[in-house]
Formats: structure tokens, sequence, C-alpha cells
């Protein structure tokens, strides 16, 4: 058996139901072709370094497979076919790579936005300078308001 | 009256010997020595590949980061798969451009 990983660069607006039919389509490849799903990551939001296909920001799912190697080049051609036909529009990039027999399974990867605490709405609002309008000005629109 | 000695070693002498004891040791390669595993370079781990390039994007060379050959090549192909992914840049944008673009806008 030979192990794989494909790292997936999708749109920041990829769906749940997306991402998971693309599990399902994976994993129902690598069945069909007598391999064995190892796993699928999902590694959360991301800022990219560059601009891709317009998007300034992309969501990453590693997926991990192991296949007998006589079928190994079929399947990959399966797999591309499959991506570029039913995800095209989703998976803007992605990369396969051969995991030596050696390597373990653990991995580190670079902290998602998902994960970094986002800002409180006073902190945000301290940073733009934006205050709360006060009592009397509400009541001076409600006012405006009333006679409108 | 004792006359004054003169000094046998000069200033100038003093200091380059100085500045000679303070030249530390060359470092070696953080791979090979093992202190840093191998396993860290990788695609996936792009915090850390960060390390082993300058403020502009581009790859440290192996003579300041002290790298072996092995690894530098290793981590050359690793880079270079993360800028695929766009996990790492290609080129950061110049300090000096966005000061100007701050400006125009």
């Amino acid at each position: 058996m030979v192990r794989y990983e494909v790292l997936f660069l999708t749109a920041p607006e990829v769906t749940f139901g997306e991402a998971s039919n693309l599990e399902t389509q994976l994993r129902t490849i690598v069945r069909d072709f007598q391999g064995n799903s190892i796993s699928f990551d999902r590694w959360g939001k991301y800022r990219l370094a560059y601009l891709v296909q317009k998007h300034e920001y992309g969501v990453y799912f590693l997926f991990r497979f192991e296949v007998e190697s006589p079928v190994l080049q079929q399947f990959l051609q399966t797999m591309r076919s499959m991506i570029h036909l039913k995800f095209g529009d989703v998976v803007m990039r992605y990369v396969t790579n051969r995991l030596t027999d050696q390597s373990s399974l653990i991995y580190q990867r670079p902290e998602s936005l998902e994960e970094v605490p986002g800002k409180t709405t006073d902190a945000l609002m301290r940073e733009h300078k934006i205050s709360v309008a006060d009592e009397g000005e509400l009541d001076d629109v409600s006012d405006v308001l009333a006679e409108a | 009256m004792a006359k004054k000695m003169k000094l046998r070693i000069s200033g100038r002498l003093l200091r380059k010997r100085a500045r000679r004891s303070d030249v530390r040791a060359a470092r070696g390669c953080r791979f090979t020595s093992g202190e840093v595993p191998v396993s860290a370079i990788d695609y996936k781990n792009a915090t850390f590949l960060r390390g082993f390039l300058t403020e502009r994007g581009k790859i440290l060379s192996a003579r300041i980061s002290g790298n072996a050959t092995k690894y530098q090549r290793l981590l050359a192909r690793e880079i270079k798969l993360a800028r695929t992914m766009a996990l790492l840049p290609y080129l950061a944008p110049e300090r000096r451009a966005l000061i100007s673009d701050r400006r125009s806008s």
C-alpha cells in the first residue's frame, strides 16, 4: 500500500454540504480502488499569502489515504478528473504528496483564523473610534421621527 | 624618578585581540545536530518554514541559516510547495511600496 495525502484549498464560501460531498466522493473512489481512507481533516479558514482567484481567504482540507501501487496512477487520474468536473468551482488548488512509510500521521499546521479569538465589539469600536450615540441624541432622533 | 614604562602591546593590537576572542564558533546545521527534527521540514508547517524566509519572502541561503546542503534542498522544496498552496508568499510586498500605497489612498 502506498500512502498519500491531498491538501485542498477551497473557496472561503464553501458550505458544509459541499465539503461533506467532497469527502464522500473521495472516500467512494478510494473504496472502488480497494484502498483505505485514513482521514479527512478540515483545517479551517485562513488568510492566504496572496490572492487566489481573487479570494483573500481560503479553507483548507487534508485528505489522507492508501491504495495499492499498481492502481495508483489510475486512481490519481480518476480523482483529478472528479475534482475538476464536480468541484471545479469550489476547489481552487490542490496538491498531492506521497507520505513515506516512516513518516508519522501527526503534523503541524499554522493556526487557523477560526482558532484565534476574535475581537470583541467594544475593542473593535474603540479601535475605529466609534462611540455609542448618547441617550440625548437618541431622544432628539425620536423627536424628529415623531414630528415626521 | 622611575621612568614611565612603555606599553608593550599597542591599543590597536589589544582591540584586535578582543575582537578575535569575541567571534563565536560557527553554528552548525540544526537538523544534522538533531536540535530540530527533520520531520519539521513540511510544507504544511508554514509557521516553521517562515523562519527560513527573508522579510521580502525570499528563501534564506544556507550560508545564513547554516543548514546542511541535504536539508537546504528539502527545505527549498517544501517552501515552494507551501507557496503553491498560498501558505507562504512568493514575494511579500515591499515596505516602501506599502507606505506609498497608504499615502496615495
